[in-house]
């Protein structure tokens, strides 16, 4: 079930494999961690719970509506209207349980709320509609794998056997980062900080599934965690570092790929998802909703459009696409934005032409940028991966 | 079966005065300003049948069309063609907006028009003063306002559907509702606008039945006397006076950030997006309570009836009513584990566990009541035990969510979605349609085609569970809500979900062939087809306009039975003693 | 509620003298008078108990933004006027003594002082507005300080002191409309009494209700005044 299957509907076989026929037909997989496993030990035997009274009390209910019966001729017993040593008996007795179901479920939350104090911090943003994680590093994971119909969905690496503590914020409305194998989810909510913490325990592919409602592509705002070896991963993630000697257009495409969710709403193959594709955008006329339009062949008022449009999406829309664009504000720095426009132009047939002057300029700029955990001398960027 | 003997003194005046259904003389015309002017809670009730069973009827296609597009997940093929979609367009995500639009129709309408309004102002309005002998609720011209209230927010509804409807999901969650979401036309603005004019509509209907309770009850009816619908309608009222306003206020509050921006949920003008939660479901939490009593009303008096047995622990269910209405309102956290710290989780999950403590009560209670009974498997007693199967499901799968550790898998997946239709639909709906035929003879003076019934009954039965039980395993494999597409390993259980949703449909068409052809053509019922103790069966079927011919003095306890009926006495050779004392004063 | 029923006895001429109050007849589904009366009583406090937990959705988005902001609704308080908000609260509390008055003049079959002291009560809901209006939301309102996105003045003592005032204007607007209610109810009355005398001392549910709001309305101002205009 963690990796996405050839066949539909039969799972692959994973290294998670000794869970009893009982877990597997109600989660579909073991938990993948301590603390997903003590949540299920919970979860069966609140069912366990549940199937022992269910079960006395639906037979007691059939029997006795089969036994008692009307009969022609005869009329009910007389029998007792109250009872109050039974009645008390069957409302103490069950509270006594829940009691206990309280009990365990607060003892099973609050060990899943309070992180290790040498937990990884991985920033993660949800932004309608794509997950972005900031390592520790600074990087972002280039990887992308296809799940269910979205096929841009990031891979994001955790170590085995480190406790990962994942912080999270959204850019715009409510999302929740949901693991169903760590059996646990948080709400992702605009201006604040919310997290949680896991830690793998063997190699292995979860899903990763946004669970509050976020709007059109709320069931594609997908991505997938993969637990590798812990000397592995930190050789992963010490590789998406990126080199700032590349041109512009190359760390622009990197940033839009891994920093940006673009791809959650423009495509660059000219097909239509949420927002205008930039096959063909940059240099050509863009009509806006309000009836003006930004002209052609005219490099600066595009790159202005485009500049604004990141930072300020609502204020010049498309004509014909919704004015749902969340802001960039604050997430790409006004150099990373101007790689992002260097990287839409060479989408374009406009862009060559028009391009070598103004792309030997923005290119100066590239090589002074040495934020922390950004080296040199890192393979180049990497090529988007099923 | 027993008839009722009609009483030898015919008050003066009043002799062969036809039933509130009678026509008015004049045309059409004057017929439909009579039944739209009307103070009968009678007509009332049955006015309101009408609207809430069209209105279940659109929420029912919604929820088709939402099983149907998931039988297959929506992929986008090589060559660009988009498959697996009901309501497809150039692209997925077109698909994807109709289906988001779909669910938000199908909550909206099935709650704020369907389930909260759904018993009380059918069923409770056509029973409560007849069961309490009463000739009218207190404040009759305020019941047909409250009616016109309810038919003036369904206007709104339907205005924002046909403006393309809104698709934040029926909990309107901000800030997608206050700034993102689709707002053309003002869809958001009339929608919430609908829910708020709706609520005053349920504010005024609990306000007229609390007072009818206290101060319309027949001579010699204490509140001990009274029958447990009229108890479980009575704490429905409570939560209704006092949780619907909060609703009105948040609704506003969402409508004045719509349209003003006053930046109260919207986070980047300082506001904060979960205090509309807590505004939300600080009234849509007892809301659920206000869904489930009426229809926990219902059972009690089809189990009496139909098993010829007093309910075994009266006090207890009446009392359970009013504690469940009381502690419903400590509980609306439980909606936010995910979203909220952990003190104030921890408390919430503690007091949900209390909440269930009387709802288990009731349950047992009921199940206790059929010990030595005389039990009729007619169509009303299947669907009286089908809810407590059903509901008894729907309240077990509520502790792994009130308990945190295990919720915090489970919140917004198909495992809520699974629950809820157990306890919503499962529960209320069931007893509506088993009170329905409990008291169709009554309301129309017709009797339906039972073994149609008992049919419909058995479809109904298993096609929700074929389609809500699957939907627990969704969830706990990891099926998030309101998905307009999903991985490919849902999706067998999917399909069987939509296979019992057909099953479902067919159930229910049953019943409606079966009502339909009743009204047409059925059988002509007498005043009391089950034997049944309680008041409204001794007003004819259907009652006249005033409900009785002489005012009730009350004689013997709603279920009496054992006392009333001699033991080893065939109830069909008895005859029941009515509760008018000779001469007493006519209208 | 009910209403005056018009029916005269068949014995009476038309024009008589017999005052409203005396006249009427409670509704047919009402065993006495007195159980109508209690009836309508009851039903109007629970009206009152959902008005009380509408304002208490408010009251509550008001403590949370002055918990989150407390400097910004310090400073936006400094732009009200303790002054015209007093005045306010005195004007409403005679209002409230008036309409009480008029009940007991009712009680007391004082028809001519059960109409002054209604007049008096609606002159005092005019009042209250005039203030409001003339030098509270009209000076506020040409300076720029608004509600919401409508802010348009360009110096706030605080970045979210705009919130403050959103609070402000939801309070009292939703205070001014239940204002505007209850003077039309207790107008209502007035006319209600000068044309039919319909309150005496067997009948006076109507106006007996009116009060009830209008003492909801003050009381609501009562705790208005101070969270508004009283915070340092």
């Amino acid at each position: 079930m963690n990796s996405p299957s050839l066949i539909p509907g039969i799972p692959p076989l994973t290294l998670a494999q000794d869970i009893g026929p009982l877990t597997r037909l109600v989660f579909g997989e073991r938990g993948a961690s301590a603390l997903a496993r003590a949540s299920d030990g919970i979860s069966l035997w609140i069912l366990g719970f549940n199937i022992i009274w269910f079960v006395f009390l639906m037979t007691l209910m059939f029997y006795w509506s089969v036994r008692y019966r009307r009969r022609k001729g005869v009329a009910a017993e007389r029998s007792a209207h109250h009872n109050t040593p039974l009645e008390l008996t069957w409302t103490i007795v069950p509270s006594l349980f829940l009691g206990y179901m309280f009990y365990r479920g607060l003892e099973g939350y609050l060990s899943n709320i309070v992180a290790p104090t040498n937990a990884e911090v991985i920033d993660i943003r949800g932004i309608k509609w794509e997950w972005t994680a900031t390592y520790p590093n600074g990087a972002n994971p280039p990887e992308r794998t296809t799940i269910g119909g979205n096929t841009a969905a990031p891979i994001l690496y955790v170590p085995v056997g480190r406790p990962v503590l994942f912080r999270m914020t959204s850019a715009d409305v409510l999302h929740s980062f949901w693991i169903p194998d760590f059996r646990y989810k948080f709400d992702v909510i605009p201006n604040r900080y919310t997290n949680f913490w896991i830690e793998a325990e063997e190699p292995g592919e979860h899903w990763i599934f946004c669970a509050e409602y976020c709007g059109d592509r709320h069931s594609e705002m997908t991505a997938l965690l993969r637990a590798v070896p812990a000397d592995e991963y930190d050789r992963i993630v010490a590789s998406w570092s990126i080199d700032l000697s590349q041109p512009p257009e190359v760390l622009g495409k990197i940033m839009v790929e891994r920093k940006g969710g673009c791809a959650a709403c423009h495509s660059v193959d000219g097909s239509t998802v949420i927002g205008p594709t930039w096959k063909d955008a940059w240099g050509n006329a863009v009509p806006l909703a309000d009836g003006s339009s930004i002209p052609a062949d005219d490099p600066q008022a595009w790159d202005n459009y485009a500049r604004e449009s990141i930072v300020n999406p609502s204020a010049k829309v498309h004509a014909g696409f919704p004015p749902v664009m969340t802001s960039y504000a604050g997430v790409f720095s006004d150099e990373e934005i101007g790689w992002i426009i260097a990287y839409i132009r060479t989408l374009s047939s406009k862009g060559a032409a028009a391009g070598a002057a103004e792309g030997g300029a923005a290119g100066q700029g590239a090589a002074e940028e040495t934020g922390a955990g950004e080296q040199g001398g890192a393979p180049d960027e990497q090529p988007p991966q099923e | 079966m027993t008839t009722i003997d009609r009483p030898h003194d015919v008050p003066h005046g009043h002799h062969d005065e036809g039933s509130y259904l009678t026509r008015p003389p004049g045309g059409v015309l004057s017929t439909i300003i009579h039944w739209v002017t009307t103070i009968d809670h009678k007509k009332l009730g049955v006015l309101y049948l009408g609207a809430i069973l069209l209105m279940f009827l659109v929420g029912g296609i919604a929820a088709l069309a939402v099983r149907v597009e998931l039988w297959e997940p929506t992929r986008v093929l090589a060559d660009g063609t988009v498959t697996g979609q009901l309501f497809s367009g150039e692209t997925a995500v077109d698909g994807y907006r109709i289906y988001n639009r779909i669910f938000t129709l199908h909550g909206a309408v099935m709650v704020f028009m369907v389930i909260v309004p759904g018993v009380p102002a059918t069923l409770g309005n056509f029973l409560l003063p007849l069961m309490l002998g009463a000739k009218d609720v207190a404040f009759p011209r305020l019941n047909l306002l409250s009616w016109y209230i309810f038919m003036f927010g369904l206007t709104f509804a339907i205005l924002a559907l046909i403006q393309g409807g809104v698709d934040t999901g029926w909990t309107f969650y901000t800030p997608y509702s206050s700034t993102h979401a689709n707002n053309e036309y003002g869809a958001v603005v009339l929608m919430t606008t609908a829910a708020f004019i709706l609520g005053f509509s349920s504010i005024l209907t609990g306000l007229n039945f609390i007072v009818t309770i206290h101060k319309l009850r027949c001579p010699g009816m204490g509140w001990f006397d009274m029958p447990l619908f009229a108890w479980g309608i009575y704490a429905t009222s409570i939560i209704q006076v006092l949780a619907t306003p909060v609703i009105g206020i948040t609704l506003l509050l969402l409508i004045f950030e719509r349209t003003f921006h006053v930046g109260i949920f919207d986070p980047a003008m300082g506001g904060d997006p979960v205090m509309f939660q807590h505004f939300f479901w600080f009234y849509s939490h007892p809301v659920v309570y206000v869904m489930i009593l009426p229809g926990m009303a219902i059972i009690s008096e089809l189990i009496a009836v139909h098993s010829r047995k007093p309910i075994f622990g009266y006090r207890a269910i009446a009392f359970s009513s009013l504690a469940i209405a009381a502690v419903s309102f400590l509980v609306w956290g439980h909606h936010m584990f995910a979203s909220m710290g952990e003190l104030s989780s921890a408390i919430f999950s503690a007091l949900t566990f209390f909440v269930a403590v009387p709802t288990a009560v009731k349950v047992f209670n009921w199940i206790a009541s059929l010990y030595k009974g005389s039990i009729a498997w007619n169509t009303p007693m299947m669907y009286a035990l089908a809810f407590l199967f059903l509901f008894s499901i729907g309240g077990l799968t509520g502790l792994p969510l009130a308990t945190l550790a295990t919720d915090m898998h489970m919140h917004d997946s198909y495992f809520v979605v699974a629950h809820f239709h157990y306890v919503m639909m499962g529960g209320t709906i069931i007893a509506f349609i088993g009170g329905l035929h409990h008291w169709w003879p009554k309301i129309f003076g017709k009797m339906y085609n039972e073994w149609a019934g008992r049919v419909g009954c058995i479809l109904v039965f298993i096609g929700f569970n074929v389609t809500f039980f699957t939907q627990f395993f969704l969830g706990t494999q990891g099926m998030p809500r309101r998905y307009a597409s999903y991985i490919d390993e849902f999706q067998l259980l999917h399909q069987v979900s939509t296979v019992g949703s057909f099953i479902l449909l067919a159930g229910m068409l049953t019943h409606a062939i079966n009502f339909l052809h009743s009204l047409i053509a059925g059988p002509k019922a007498p005043p009391n087809p089950w034997g049944g103790l309680t008041l409204e069966w001794y007003a004819d079927s259907p009652p006249i306009e005033h409900n009785f011919h002489h005012e009730p003095m009350l004689k013997h306890g709603p279920y009496d039975y054992e006392d009333v009926l001699p033991p080893h006495t065939d109830p069909a050779d008895f005859t029941f003693p009515e509760p008018l004392p000779a001469g007493s004063r006519g209208h | 509620m009910t209403t005056i029923d018009h029916r005269s006895t068949p014995h009476e001429p038309a024009g008589t003298a017999l005052p409203g109050w005396k006249r009427y007849v409670p509704a047919s589904h009402f065993r006495t008078a007195e159980d109508e009366f209690d009836a309508c009583k009851l039903g109007f406090w629970l009206f009152l108990a959902t008005e009380v937990l509408l304002f208490a959705g408010l009251f509550c988005a008001y403590a949370m933004f002055r918990m989150l902001y407390p400097e910004a609704f310090a400073v936006g308080s400094h732009h009200l006027d303790v002054r015209w908000g007093g005045l306010n609260t005195v004007v409403l509390l005679i209002s409230s003594f008036t309409v009480a008055m008029s009940i007991r003049c009712a009680q007391l079959d004082n028809q001519k002082w059960l109409r002054i002291n209604l007049v008096i009560t609606i002159l005092c809901a005019f009042a209250f507005f005039f203030i409001k209006l003339a030098f509270e939301y009209i000076p506020k309102w040409t300076h720029g300080i608004r509600p919401g996105v409508l802010y348009t003045n360009p110096f706030p003592g605080h970045p979210q002191e705009p919130t403050w005032w959103s609070v402000y204007y939801g309070a009292t607007g939703v205070h001014a409309l239940h204002v505007l209610i209850g003077a039309s109810l207790l107008g209502w009355c007035l006319y209600r009494s000068v044309r039919h005398k319909a309150y005496g001392p067997t009948h006076y549910t109507m106006l007996e209700n009116a009060g009830l709001y209008w003492h909801l309305v003050d009381l609501i101002w009562i705790f208005l005044f101070p969270l508004l205009y009283l915070i340092h």
